[in-house]
């Protein structure tokens, strides 16, 4: 799960950072307005965290060009400022929640789980595939009510796949999803990572498809 | 002390300057008057004594007159006009009958030389007379010698009297028409004066009442000096205000960033198991948020003018801030019960109105068991919201004091001190109520009743 921090303090970003990739989370973070719009602009997220004072382009403006655009992952406002106005205006503009500083970590935290899974159609913070489940919220995978030890790679991939059950997902995609942008990568990476998560879960967890991707299917898809 | 008005002062020292004026000119014209009609009276008596010189028979042992005088008022007894004539050396006085019985009694001894003297005597009523009286020297028939006789002509004084007091009476009664005219062209000059005070009494109100921002319109160049330099003052004010503003939002933005630091190593703390010092310093965190949000969100509230204040519907705020608590944990699990007719108009500006809903709905959400009702009501020109909740509500007592700054009533939820500090102070500055009732749903009900929009039928009937 890839999340983008669009925060000008580098203070709060390295915060935001630290706890976002605790969680599990690959976190790409910018600082200022104008390189924030264009990495939601042009690449894959699963959320954003954008704070409203930003330098050269603000945070309202952001979004909205973001959500003309079609940008559609979900965006959590961060704003210094505690007032009703700003807080309407952000979530008018397109922003799924808000946060006015100080936040506690964990609440922003479990506001971005919620966000990321509300948006793939997961209302829960546990998600439930046969005998798989996986915990958001303890980062936790269990096999038939067995906990599965998971590298946190590892844990990205099954969390990423269970997010959007059903559905194929391309190596591309994984790529951009698992790993931060710069990563220099083996070809094969992602094939030895599935290689590796179905000898913990099981070969029939995940389905490959060829020259299409990978996904984890429910039992009656 | 208090000073007397510039208006008074001014209206005094004129009518009391005119009033000056018109007395010592009323005097002097009196005066002028007076001298001139006795200098017309002494006249007409020399000419009368010119007469009766020229009418004495002076060979008589008796002095007589060869005819009468012209006057018919000699004739008539105490007629007002008098002639008598005298040998001082043997007392034979012939008189005119006018003189009736009486004998004008002279000065002989002031009568050194042929000029004739002045003099005031007593007429047979005892009214005072004003006399000439001359002697003069006959010739005798044949040349044996000169005969001396005193000549007295007077004429009673009631004439010249009754003329001077009719002219006082006239002159008294001009002068008092000429003071009016003055004190009300002095009136009229000191309004004229002092109409552009009058003028900026007015805009101060305005400015006072928020009708205006600035002292506006024509004024005299005297007086615009006075004007530049108040709307200065007043853009100062501005200025100063705005830049107060500014300073509290970045101070406010400062401690905020390190606030949310400390809640960052706050966590960091917990993950390595120290739960009490994280908790600590969240509380404190908590803490210092709450009073800077406080100071900050009522620094940005201001006095709004009639003029800023924009109509706003109230409906698509309403649905806007509902839809923000919608994505708080609290508001997803509220059943919103939300009649707010869409047409509604009020007279408040919009980032006030978006605070005021946002903390009184927040509030409710915050103590609410299921529900939260937003509904309106039309009062006269006004429009009544009413914000009401499900929760466990107050009874009268806490409803009373919660009238008061900074009351909370349970330490378990975030506190209504600082929304409602904030509810009550938008409330104030627009000239709108807030009132507090149990809720029909078992819980707190807040009614705000709310400005009229401005020169718009806005409410629904």
């Amino acid at each position: 799960m890839r999340i983008l921090v669009v925060e000008d303090d580098p203070g709060i970003a390295g915060t935001i950072r630290s706890g976002l990739e605790r969680a599990g989370f690959l976190v790409e973070t910018e600082s200022e307005g104008e390189s924030g719009w264009f990495r939601g602009d042009t690449e894959d997220f699963d959320a954003a965290v954008l704070d409203l004072g930003l330098p050269v382009l603000d945070g309202l403006t952001v979004l909205k060009r973001w959500r003309k655009a079609g940008r559609r992952m979900p965006v959590l406002v961060l704003t210094a400022r505690g007032n009703w106005d700003e807080r309407v205006e952000g979530i008018d503009s397109g922003a799924d929640d808000y946060m006015s500083k100080p936040f506690r970590v964990e609440e922003l935290l479990a506001r971005i789980r919620a966000l990321v899974r509300r948006s793939v159609g997961h209302p829960a913070p546990t998600i439930e595939i046969g005998d798989l489940t996986l915990d958001t919220r303890q980062m936790r995978v269990v096999r038939a009510g067995l906990p599965v030890a998971l590298t946190p790679q590892e844990y990205r991939l099954v969390s990423y796949l269970m997010h959007h059950q059903d559905r194929v997902v391309g190596q591309l995609e994984l790529t951009e999803h698992l790993y931060l942008q710069d990563t220099e990568l083996e070809s094969n990476a992602i094939e030895v990572l599935i290689r590796r998560v179905r000898q913990k879960l099981g070969t029939d967890t995940i389905e490959t498809r060829r020259g299409f991707g990978y996904a984890i299917k429910g039992p009656s898809a | 002390m208090k000073t007397p008005s510039l208006r008074f002062r001014l209206l005094l020292l004129s009518s009391a300057s005119i009033a000056v004026a018109l007395l010592v000119a009323g005097f002097a014209i009196a005066l002028l008057f007076s001298s001139h009609i006795e200098r017309s009276q002494r006249a007409q008596l020399e000419h009368q004594l010119l007469r009766l010189a020229a009418l004495v028979e002076s060979d008589s042992a008796m002095p007589s007159l060869r005819q009468a005088m012209p006057d018919p008022r000699y004739e008539s007894p105490a007629g007002g006009l008098y002639w008598q004539v005298t040998d001082p050396d043997t007392h034979a006085t012939s008189r005119s009958r006018s003189l009736w019985d009486t004998v004008l009694p002279y000065p002989a001894a002031a009568l050194i030389d042929r000029t004739p003297i002045s003099t005031k005597l007593t007429d047979p009523a005892g009214l005072p007379l004003v006399a000439l009286v001359q002697r003069l020297s006959f010739e005798r028939d044949g040349g044996v010698g000169d005969r001396v006789l005193d000549l007295v002509v007077a004429e009673t004084t009631s004439g010249v009297d009754a003329a001077n007091a009719a002219f006082r009476s006239d002159l008294v009664r001009a002068l008092a028409l000429l003071a009016l005219v003055l004190i009300s062209a002095a009136w009229l000059q000191v309004m004229l004066g002092l109409a552009p005070l009058a003028v900026i009494k007015r805009g101060i109100a305005a400015i006072r009442s928020g009708h205006s921002h600035h002292l506006e319109g024509a004024f005299p160049k005297e007086v615009m000096p006075l004007v530049s330099e108040v709307n200065e003052l007043l853009d100062l004010q501005e200025r100063s205000i705005a830049f107060a503003r500014e300073r509290a939002a970045d101070l406010a933005h400062g401690l905020k960033t390190s606030l949310t630091l400390l809640n960052g190593h706050a966590y960091s703390l917990r993950q390595q198991g120290s739960d009490g010092p994280a908790a600590a310093i969240e509380t404190l965190v908590d803490d210092m948020t709450a009073t800077i949000d406080h100071q900050l969100r009522l620094s940005r509230l201001r006095h709004r003018s009639r003029s800023d204040r924009q109509s706003t519907i109230l409906a698509p705020l309403v649905d806007k801030v509902v839809a923000a608590l919608r994505l708080t944990s609290a508001g997803r699990e509220i059943q919103w019960k939300i009649a707010v007719p869409a047409e509604s108009q009020v007279g408040l500006d919009t980032m006030d109105l978006t605070e005021l809903l946002g903390v009184l709905v927040e509030n409710a959400t915050k103590w609410a068991n299921t529900t939260v009702a937003l509904t309106t009501e039309v009062q006269a020109d006004r429009l009544l919201l009413r914000v009401e909740d499900d929760g466990p509500g107050l009874d009268e007592a806490q409803m009373q004091s919660l009238g008061q700054r900074g009351q909370r009533f349970d330490n378990a939820q975030p506190g209504f001190g600082l929304g409602l500090a904030i509810a009550r102070e938008i409330v104030s500055l627009n000239g709108a109520e807030l009132q507090f009732a149990r809720s029909g749903l078992g819980g707190l009900s807040v009614c705000v009743l709310l400005p009229p929009a401005a020169g718009n039928r806005a409410l629904p009937r």
